[in-house]
């Protein structure tokens, strides 16, 4: 009887260590969102990165698409537009003048740096690109304008 | 214009299907809301992930959502 006794309590004993290390193991699981709100279209695709750990074992996607904004522009407000090239030009002129440090460069959909790209004349619309570009990259140029 | 087949892509593999169920979706005018989808099994690994939305015409917006846990 008192054999079984001392079993029984060694196996509580044992139970209650693996208890105590169990807890102690424990670690919450914590909740990462990432969250990018942006336009796309046939030129610019929408990206984001996300980044995951080793001990973190479930991800969601969730997408919430909307009516994209307005593409015409009031007269007297700021408005904003890009264009497209492929001529391999390193000196492209707009269609019409932008507002200073407002231009942003991409080239086959990726954002450039402005150590990539000079406003050259904001009020004649000329941006000049460091970088060589060819024939057969796209150079999309996104801008800021007031409108009349 | 609102875009027409638009297709998502995680780490440049196609999970358009997965998510939609059809291999690419024209958006309406109203707001088209997909939520909590499971896209575990298309991560390969730990590690820094690219989301990536296309669309062939039209012009879109989408806030993308991403929980990690």
């Amino acid at each position: 009887m008192g054999d079984k006794a001392d079993q029984i309590g060694k196996i509580i004993k044992k139970n209650q260590t693996n208890a105590q290390h169990a807890l102690k193991r424990y670690v919450p699981l914590l909740r990462k969102i990432e969250s990018v709100r942006d336009t796309f279209d046939s030129d610019i695709p929408f990206d984001m990165e996300f980044n995951t750990k080793p001990n973190e074992s479930i991800v969601t996607l969730s997408l919430f698409f909307q009516p994209p904004g307005p593409t015409t522009c009031c007269e007297d407000f700021l408005c904003s537009a890009c264009e497209s090239f492929n001529s391999g030009d390193q000196v492209i002129t707009l269609n019409r003048g932008y507002i200073a440090n407002s231009v942003s460069v991409y080239i086959n959909g990726h954002k450039r740096t402005t150590t990539d790209y000079t406003e050259t004349s904001p009020s004649g619309g000329v941006v000049t690109l460091i970088k060589n570009v060819t024939e057969l990259d796209v150079v999309r140029i996104c801008y800021v304008y007031q409108s009349s | 214009m609102y875009p027409t087949d638009v297709k998502v892509f995680l780490d440049g593999k196609d999970i358009t299907k997965y998510i939609f169920g059809t291999d690419t979706i024209v958006l309406s005018n109203v707001n088209n809301t997909w939520r909590n989808i499971d896209i575990t099994p298309h991560i390969k690994g730990p590690g820094l992930h690219k989301i990536e939305i296309t669309a062939a015409t039209g012009v879109g917006r989408v806030e993308a959502r991403v929980e990690v846990q």
